[in-house]
């Protein structure tokens, strides 16, 4: 596992290193060519550049069909369509290059535009059917909230697309709305999906084909624009958002295709281990920088240009701005979302632990329970066989040494008899049957049955009080903790009860005047098997807090002067 | 009658009565020995355990209840559960106790009639 573990996370730091040059030999290349203009940029960089990214993503793609059955990123279906719609992109870059470059012709508008109108639809097909998976957890606020983000990009992108192509041809002006409306069609169940894939850490895939989804969707905007006014040329920064989604997704392919690989070898080891790897933990804030760097970058570029060209300056300005503001929204939520993720699965890991180890806590307990209660059953008869023999030597004799050894046969008989019934007690589970008692009342009972040295004192208040309890139940735990005492005490001494009540709970404390329980050990005086008496369980205070518990109580133990606090809520259900 | 499936438990329990002028007038180690023995000698007590192999004392409660052939019932058992203890309450129990017993409990039991 751990020589998987580590081939995995050494993979995730190469792959993000690839990224991350990948993407800033894209940039460098683009502004290089800005600031000093390269000879034969589009035919040595563009050109190659929107040919082999776009056709090792659809590549990549399907090779990642054909390895779908070990990928659970994402259902072959949905990969299916995500592929298609990579497929038409990539169809739609080459359309457009074919156009320009070789037949010389204005691409807009084109069959070029027929694919990249498309590919956005395979894309929400595809995102439909993974919001499908997780169908019951979308609120409706989430949706209203991706729905009104996405008018609020849609709205001015209508109206700036609409007004400024005015002149255009009607056709043209129709097919240039036709791409925000369908990005902002898209746009809905993106937000969505990014909302939910951050919020529960569902799929780092998920997260960075979405990040792609927003970078194009604000690349196809920009470019829009651009070619509406005509100022689109090629070598243009907008393209480094193009060819960055693009490199985005083919990495993303290349992870998940790479995670089939380790999913098959490691099978499911990876889920025993609750850390978070390190493509998890920065994963998120990675791709959210270099997204901000790109478009940040290319809209100074772009603002840069419009300025050195003064073509409709007015307009780009405000476009780039609009631009930065959303991608400053949209980070601002990512990044929010994602420290509130963190601590949530923080929190849950750590319950989680918990959980886990109470239940195997639980188990061994229920385990070495039904043995305890077998056997301390089948002790009581002949327990009873050896109580009786006794009492018939004692009656029969009249020898003293045997008298006195009759004696100690009984005390180890009682002692016995207390154990079996701790440990029974402890086991026994039983519904509660409350009823309304007089503590007094079941104090007295319970002493009634109590071997009480002589000059031990008990103190009970002269008031009574009524709780609501199960008198069976309570009477075991009062026996206990004034069993506890006696035994503590030795032979002298005093035991006082005290009865209190506030508006919601009845308390009794136990007071005795025996020495102060020891720092250590008051907190696990409750847990089951802990004792510090030769002869106890360990279960006789455990089983007073099962019950008292169940009672919806506490019971504590506190020192100067020693007590035993037990608190009952004055209504139990 | 005393009727437990520990043999040596009612052996010793005979022994004990014995030594307190209480007759024993059968020994039986299952439900069905329980009937038989009232059914014959009409006693005054039954000391009567629940858990038993075949007939149990279930098995007996619920046919000398029909014969009323004993007068009182004294219940020993090791161990008493909630839905024994329900089934119990339709039969007129003299007393219930909990196994181990002290023996001197039993006697002050039967002589406190």
């Amino acid at each position: 596992m751990s020589k998987n573990t580590m081939k995995c996370n050494r993979f995730t730091l190469f792959w993000a290193i690839g990224l991350g040059l990948n993407l800033t030999l894209i940039i460098g290349l683009y502004f290089t060519n800005i600031s000093i203009e390269i000879e034969y940029f589009s035919d040595i960089i563009s050109l190659p550049l929107f040919t082999i990214i776009p056709g090792v993503l659809v590549l990549l793609g399907i090779w990642a069909i054909t390895k779908s059955e070990n990928i659970n990123d994402i259902s072959k279906k949905s990969l299916i369509f995500l592929v298609i719609a990579f497929g038409c992109w990539f169809a739609a870059e080459q359309t457009w290059n074919l156009y320009e470059h070789v037949l010389d012709i204005d691409p807009y508008p084109s069959i070029a535009d027929v694919f990249y109108l498309a590919a956005p639809i395979f894309m929400l097909y595809a995102l439909i059917l993974f919001l499908k998976s997780f169908k019951h957890q979308i609120s409706k606020k989430n949706m209203v909230f991706a729905s009104i983000i996405s008018i609020i990009v849609l709205i001015p992108t209508v109206i700036v697309t609409y007004t400024s192509g005015v002149e255009d041809e009607p056709f043209e002006i129709f097919v240039a709305l036709l791409y925000p409306i369908i990005g902002a069609i898209t746009l809905v169940p993106t937000i969505i999906a990014i909302s939910h894939t951050i919020l529960n850490k569902k799929s780092f895939f998920w997260i960075g084909i979405l990040m792609g989804l927003i970078v194009l969707f604000i690349a196809d905007t920009t470019f829009l624009f651009l070619v509406i006014n005509d100022t689109y040329f090629d070598g243009h920064p907008v393209d480094i958002l193009f060819i960055s989604s693009y490199t985005i997704w083919t990495f993303m392919i290349y992870y998940i295709i790479n995670n089939a690989r380790y999913q098959k070898e490691s099978e499911r080891k990876k889920d025993e281990k609750y850390g978070v790897s390190f493509s998890e933990k920065y994963g998120v804030i990675a791709t959210i920088i270099i997204i901000n760097v790109i478009v940040g970058a290319s809209i100074f570029g772009m603002n840069y240009f419009a300025e050195s060209n003064l073509s409709d300056k007015n307009s780009t300005s405000y476009f780039s701005w609009m631009l930065i503001m959303i991608v400053v929204i949209f980070s601002s939520i990512i990044v929010l979302l994602n420290s509130k993720l963190n601590r949530v699965l923080q929190k849950r890991t750590k319950t989680l632990e918990k959980t886990t180890e109470n239940l195997v806590k639980a188990e061994r307990f229920s385990a070495i329970g039904t043995l305890a209660s077998r056997l301390a059953h089948d002790l009581r008869n002949p327990l009873g066989i050896i109580m009786t023999s006794n009492s018939i030597i004692k009656k029969k004799t009249t020898d003293e040494q045997i008298v006195k050894n009759t004696e100690y046969i009984s005390r180890s008989i009682d002692r016995m008899e207390h154990q079996i019934n701790n440990v029974l007690d402890f086991v026994r589970v039983k519904p509660l049957k409350i009823e309304k008692m007089s503590v007094q009342e079941l104090i007295n009972d319970c002493l009634d049955g109590m071997k009480i040295p002589k000059d031990i004192v008990i103190k009970k208040p002269e008031k009574d009080m009524k709780i609501n309890c199960d008198k069976e139940q309570f009477l075991i735990v009062m026996y206990n903790v004034i069993f506890n005492a006696i035994q503590k005490l030795v032979d002298k001494g005093s035991i006082t009860i005290i009865f209190e009540s506030n508006n919601h709970e009845n308390i009794i404390k136990i007071q005795d005047s025996g020495e102060a329980i020891p720092k250590n050990i008051i907190e696990k005086i409750f847990e089951p098997l802990f004792t510090t008496k030769h002869q106890g369980t360990g279960l006789g205070l455990a089983s007073c807090k099962q019950i008292i518990e169940e009672h919806n109580g506490t019971i504590h133990a506190e020192n100067n002067p020693t007590s035993f606090i037990i608190k009952i809520p004055k209504e139990v259900n | 009658v005393i009727v437990d499936d520990e043999v040596d438990y009612t052996e010793i329990l005979k022994d004990y009565c014995e030594l307190n002028d209480i007759e024993v007038v059968g020994i039986g180690h299952n439900g069905k020995d329980a009937v038989d023995l009232c059914e014959v000698h009409s006693p005054d007590f039954l000391l009567l355990d629940l858990s038993m192999p075949e007939f149990d004392g279930f098995y007996a409660l619920e046919n000398i209840n029909k014969t009323k052939s004993v007068n009182k019932i004294i219940i020993l058992t090791g161990l008493l559960t909630e839905e024994s203890t329900k089934n119990l309450i339709q039969y007129n129990i003299f007393s219930t106790l909990l196994k181990p017993v002290d023996p001197e409990e039993i006697i002050k039991k039967i002589q406190s009639l």
